[in-house]
């Protein structure tokens, strides 16, 4: 590792630390580990929500589509770009108010307390747990692979210095840190897009002469549809499948619930029009990475090629952890959230009044937070322990496909939940069963692609809902009027 | 400029009016105690 790699892998560490103290002394009790007191404004959380949803995939993954199949690699911002305030505006500001009303901690346990359903709960709970461990897994493999290219070192140790960082900011300062981490990481990941498409396009000579130098070696680089990828059908397949994944993605919509007052999501969303702009901007760096190093780079690795080539040693070296921390503000998203389904979701809501508890008694409160604790570092250490021994070969694919999973089970019962006061707990159960083994039967015997099958289970799983509500006994009057009253 | 170019300006365009419309009409309708307020 040269010098400038471990300045700026010590000033990052460094950041992330800090940041870890403060979680750790603002986590006084188990509501901060899980909705961080409920005290953050939007800006925090929309930097934090940002860096969450755009991972190594975002800064990597995407640059390399368009480095591979030209401009119709941006496809993928034409979904995002639209979901990221649909998303916001869809769920935001129900699921705030409904979780002041109930004392709800997650969207799992939201969940269950509208539906009165502790079937709801543990269910949703579980499929979380099911879809998100192989997601880790990729982002662990991700991290790993970067910091082995980063440092020279094993893809083991790269794994596991990954996975020992997470699992100690997280431990110790819950969703504060997260929060927290994310936000400053949402910062790192805006600065490597500052740093390298601006010099990238002067190299180039600017956006016109990039777009002569892309048409002159293949015009089908310029065209917004590429039949060997983004053809008609995968593009507004890839647009639905980011406005239904991002408004029900569990390990974001946590962050709705730490939010001070509902007044923020303004600024939250404010905050999207800028970050995902430069986020867009940032797969520029795959069209330049085409001009300059021409076509010869493996796709996922052309950001990294690209900032060794035209930026001065230090500032390559802080874009490699500008990467690293954008794959890492994924991890820690995902791991807490499974965090909290267990300690708060299946063992306060559901074991503790079975056992005839008080789940809000402070000697639960205190074995939930310790439980929550150790769930970070078990399901941590798990994923990464899979990613080290058995790693997923196709990233992205192992990645969308936990994703439609969780999306097809989650997305129906979680919008039914905030909008229809006629669903019911039978509803939400069956259409959660049903979406999920129709997108696993989908994406695994009938091979669709995780975009398709997720539609296809959104859309069986509707009218399962449907049906089902509307067979079964109305849900208890006096909380369905008490929280509709309170959100129109 | 190509197509894929002006689709991303359109989708930005679309989503900055949807988000002003929102805060604008719908969001303060409502706060966090559920009453109403201008």
């Amino acid at each position: 590792m040269d010098r400038w790699t471990l300045l700026a892998v010590a000033l990052y560490s460094g950041i992330m630390v800090c940041l870890a103290w403060i979680g750790a002394k603002r986590t006084k009790s188990f509501r901060d580990f899980t909705i961080a007191g409920a005290r953050y404004g939007g800006l925090i959380i929309g930097l934090s929500v940002m860096s969450s949803r755009l991972s190594g995939s975002a800064f990597m993954g995407v640059p390399g589509l368009a480095y591979k199949f030209g401009w119709s690699g941006f496809w993928i911002w034409v979904g995002a770009i639209l979901a990221s305030g649909l998303s916001v505006i869809l769920v935001a500001r129900k699921t705030r108010v409904f979780s002041q009303l109930m004392g709800s901690y997650t969207v799992p346990d939201l969940l269950g307390d509208r539906f009165e359903s502790n079937s709801v709960r543990t269910l949703l709970t579980s499929i979380l747990a099911i879809s998100l461990v192989p997601v880790m897994m990729a982002q662990f493999k991700a991290a790993g692979l970067l910091i082995q290219g980063v440092a020279g070192i094993p893809y083991w140790l790269g794994v596991t210095i990954s996975c020992v960082l997470v699992i100690l900011y997280l431990g110790a300062g819950g969703q504060h840190a997260q929060i927290l981490t994310d936000a400053a990481q949402a910062i790192f990941m805006v600065l490597v897009c500052l740093l390298v498409v601006p010099r990238g396009l002067s190299l180039v000579g600017g956006l016109a002469q990039l777009n002569s130098a892309l048409a002159a070696e293949n015009p089908v680089l310029m065209d917004a549809f590429n039949p060997q990828y983004f053809s008609f059908a995968v593009s507004i397949g890839t647009v639905l499948f980011f406005i239904l994944n991002l408004t029900v993605q569990a390990y974001t919509a946590n962050r709705w619930f730490s939010l001070k007052d509902v007044s923020q999501i303004k600024v939250v969303l404010l905050s999207f029009l800028v970050t995902y702009a430069v986020a867009t901007i940032m797969t520029t760096s795959g069209l330049i990475g085409r001009v300059l190093l021409g076509p010869s780079v493996v796709a996922d690795n052309v950001v990294i090629a690209l900032a060794q080539r035209i930026l001065h040693p230090g500032l390559a070296a802080f874009v490699l952890v500008g990467l690293t921390a954008a794959i890492m503000s994924t991890v820690d998203a995902l791991l807490i959230s499974v965090s909290h389904s267990v300690s708060n979701d299946i063992y306060r809501k559901v074991y503790v009044p079975i056992r005839g508890g008080d789940p809000d008694s402070p000697d639960i409160e205190r074995t939930a937070l310790r439980l929550g604790r150790v769930a970070v570092v078990v399901f941590g250490a798990l994923s990464a322990f899979l990613a080290i021994v058995r790693p997923p070969q196709f990233l992205s694919l192992i990645l969308y496909s936990g994703v439609a999973v969780y999306t097809s089970a989650a997305f129906v019962p979680y919008l039914a939940a905030l909008y229809w006061k006629r669903s019911t707990a039978a509803g939400a159960v069956w259409s959660m069963i049903v979406g999920f083994v129709v997108s696993i039967i989908c994406l695994f015997p009938w091979k669709m692609t995780p975009f398709e099958s997720t539609v296809v289970g959104v859309v069986t799983s509707t009218i399962v809902m449907v049906v089902v509500s509307l067979r079964t006994a109305p849900p208890s009057r006096a909380l369905v009027e008490k929280l509709f009253s309170h959100s129109q | 400029m190509g197509l894929m170019f002006w689709l991303l300006v359109a989708s930005w365009i679309v989503e900055a009016l949807m988000i002003v419309a929102y805060i604008t009409y719908a969001l303060p309708k409502v706060s966090l105690d559920g009453k109403q307020h201008q």
